[in-house]
């Protein structure tokens, strides 16, 4: 009896993360629908790229709250905290991107090629979470999911912070071209 | 010179690109419209056209002007696709250390804490557990390979991963410049 009861525990805190990711995603999206956009054309654009980027971010986020929650006092521990939580905000606006693809290609199997981008989001996230209890296989895709979507962003992020040129004239360029 | 016959342009044109100088085709059209009335006239008519392909100047002012002009052209707001600028950033993870801190030295962790006290910063238990198990699993696999030196590896390894993500942001940052380029 114990044994089902953990289960139906374990069960019940998985159902609740994933909802609370999807709800934390549906949000990202609804405020952002451009920079989804952007995430999943720079992960098409270059998959190996934002997955490595991924990698190496998130390695150096984990690596750097380990060394300061080792710090004594409470500085370390906040920034440390900080640092995680930022992890965790570009995680789930990354995975957002990445599970509306996902959600976008399942559903072309289905004949749905006008679908919205919720029930792309919702499928993509409900897919890639069920892949996930799956044991090491399940774990790998969620976990590469994540990490691609982590480079998306950060190429995304990066495409932003450069400061937008006026473009030139036509007759200009014909003249720099002449 | 026959204002119909005149080809004498298209020649001049082609060869000035072959050169590939920068502006040798504006100097040979220049050159040759002076003593030809039909390729001057050729030639402004192409010019007009070129301006008139222009396209119109974004708009960069946030303003009401701005606002309504780009209404007007019906230009789309592209702000909401945009990340939000540096400081607002710095301004909300500045916030959430302030908060952080702000908990954190009001928290103390006692079982008997009244429920209120409990909900508040139940959270910020959670938060440092998970960091502590972390943090002591990450020193522990080191300390296993390299007793005493695990906290120094630490640091190594945090700063490499520091650098290689510089280095994959400047890559992202010069595939993007040579892309608008």
């Amino acid at each position: 009896m114990e044994v089902v009861a953990e289960w139906f525990l374990r069960a019940a805190s998985y159902g609740t993360v994933f909802l609370s990711s999807l709800a934390a995603m549906t949000l990202i999206a609804a405020a952002a629908p451009g920079l989804v956009g952007r995430e999943r054309r720079a992960a098409r654009s270059g998959m190996r790229r934002c997955f490595l980027w991924g990698v190496v971010f998130a390695l150096n986020c984990v690596l750097l709250a380990a060394v300061l929650a080792r710090i004594d006092g409470a500085v370390g521990n906040v920034l440390a905290l900080t640092i995680l939580v930022g992890l965790l905000v570009v995680s789930l606006a990354g995975l957002g991107a990445i599970a509306t693809e996902v959600g976008h290609r399942v559903l072309l199997l289905a004949d749905r090629e006008a679908a919205s981008d919720l029930a792309r989001l919702a499928v993509g996230t409900t897919v890639l979470f069920t892949v996930a209890v799956i044991p090491v296989f399940g774990w790998l895709v969620l976990t590469g999911a994540v990490l691609t979507g982590i480079g998306a962003f950060l190429d995304v992020a990066v495409e932003d912070t450069r400061p937008t040129r006026r473009p030139e004239p036509l007759a200009a360029r014909h003249e720099v071209r002449a | 010179m026959s204002s119909q016959q005149c080809d004498t342009l298209a020649d001049l044109i082609l060869e000035a690109l072959e050169l590939g100088r920068p502006g040798a085709v504006r100097a040979v059209v220049d050159d040759h419209s002076r003593g030809c009335a039909t390729c001057a006239r050729r030639a402004g008519t192409l010019r007009s056209m070129a301006a008139g392909l222009d396209p119109t100047p974004p708009v960069t002012d946030s303003g009401f002007v701005a606002k309504v002009l780009a209404e007007i052209r019906g230009v789309e707001d592209d702000s909401r696709s945009r990340l939000p600028p540096p400081w607002q950033v710095l301004g909300a993870i500045g916030l959430l250390v302030v908060l952080a801190a702000g908990v954190l030295s009001h928290h103390t962790p006692d079982a008997d804490a009244p429920w209120h006290t409990k909900a508040l910063t139940g959270f910020v238990d959670q938060a440092l557990g998970f960091l502590g198990v972390l943090s002591a699993g990450l020193t522990g696999v080191w300390e296993s390979v390299a007793p005493g030196k695990a906290l120094p590896i630490l640091a190594v390894c945090a700063a490499l991963a520091t650098v290689l993500n510089v280095a994959f942001a400047v890559g992202a940052w010069r595939r993007r410049k040579q892309t608008v380029e």
